[in-house]
């Protein structure tokens, strides 16, 4: 069985009280596969991944694109810096 | 041309002495300051959670597209994580370009960009 992690920052950390979430997998997801997994895992963060985005490595993918399990993934929600 | 990135735990610090960079006809200097107010209620100062080795990575992206597009000369960018409280400085960024024009655009268009693509949030103590 493969796993993903999933960083959480910010509001989403919050709202559920803790900095990352783990999917349980049997192959390789692509982004939008992965974050509709996410949320049948955790409801409640629904809303952050409507409008947030996937980091893979540190950077933005896109919907399409084949993540790894053993990648560094992170959940970008509306962001508020500055 | 160059593009300077800092994380800085806590607030930023006054304007160190930084030469302008040669052939600038124009410095511009933009802080952002932590308001007494946040959605109408008074607060102590905001605490600011970096998802930093990519924020480091966006925001010298971002300069560097800038530094590109417009012609600038140099780009000098400095943001906070943890605590700031009101009315320190959390974000920092300095621009040297030949004239004001390009350099007045780039500093507007780094911070819309900052706003969407720079993974840092703020919280109100």
């Amino acid at each position: 069985m493969l796993q993903y992690t999933i960083l959480l920052f910010g509001p989403a950390s919050a709202l559920i009280g803790a900095d990352r979430v783990v999917v349980q997998c049997s192959r390789s997801y692509t982004c939008d596969e992965l974050k509709a997994q996410i949320v049948k895992a955790n409801p409640s963060l629904e809303t952050h991944l409507q409008v947030g985005r996937l980091a893979v490595n540190q950077g933005f993918v896109a919907g399409d694109a084949s993540i790894e399990p053993d990648a560094e993934i992170a959940l970008i929600t509306m962001v508020s810096g500055g | 041309m160059s593009v300077q990135v800092r994380l800085t735990d806590g607030p930023l610090s006054e304007m160190v002495d930084m030469p302008t960079t040669h052939g600038s006809g124009a410095r511009i200097v933009f802080d952002g300051i932590v308001r007494p107010m946040e959605d109408g209620a008074t607060i102590e100062g905001l605490d600011y959670e970096a998802y930093r080795p990519m924020a480091e990575q966006q925001l010298a992206i971002i300069g560097n597209d800038l530094v590109e597009k417009h012609g600038l000369l140099m780009m000098d960018i400095e943001h906070s994580y943890g605590f700031v409280p009101n009315f320190a400085c959390s974000f920092r960024l300095v621009i040297d370009s030949k004239h004001r024009k390009e350099g007045l655009k780039a500093m507007d268009e780094f911070i819309d960009r900052l706003k969407v693509d720079v993974p840092i949030w703020k919280r109100a103590q």
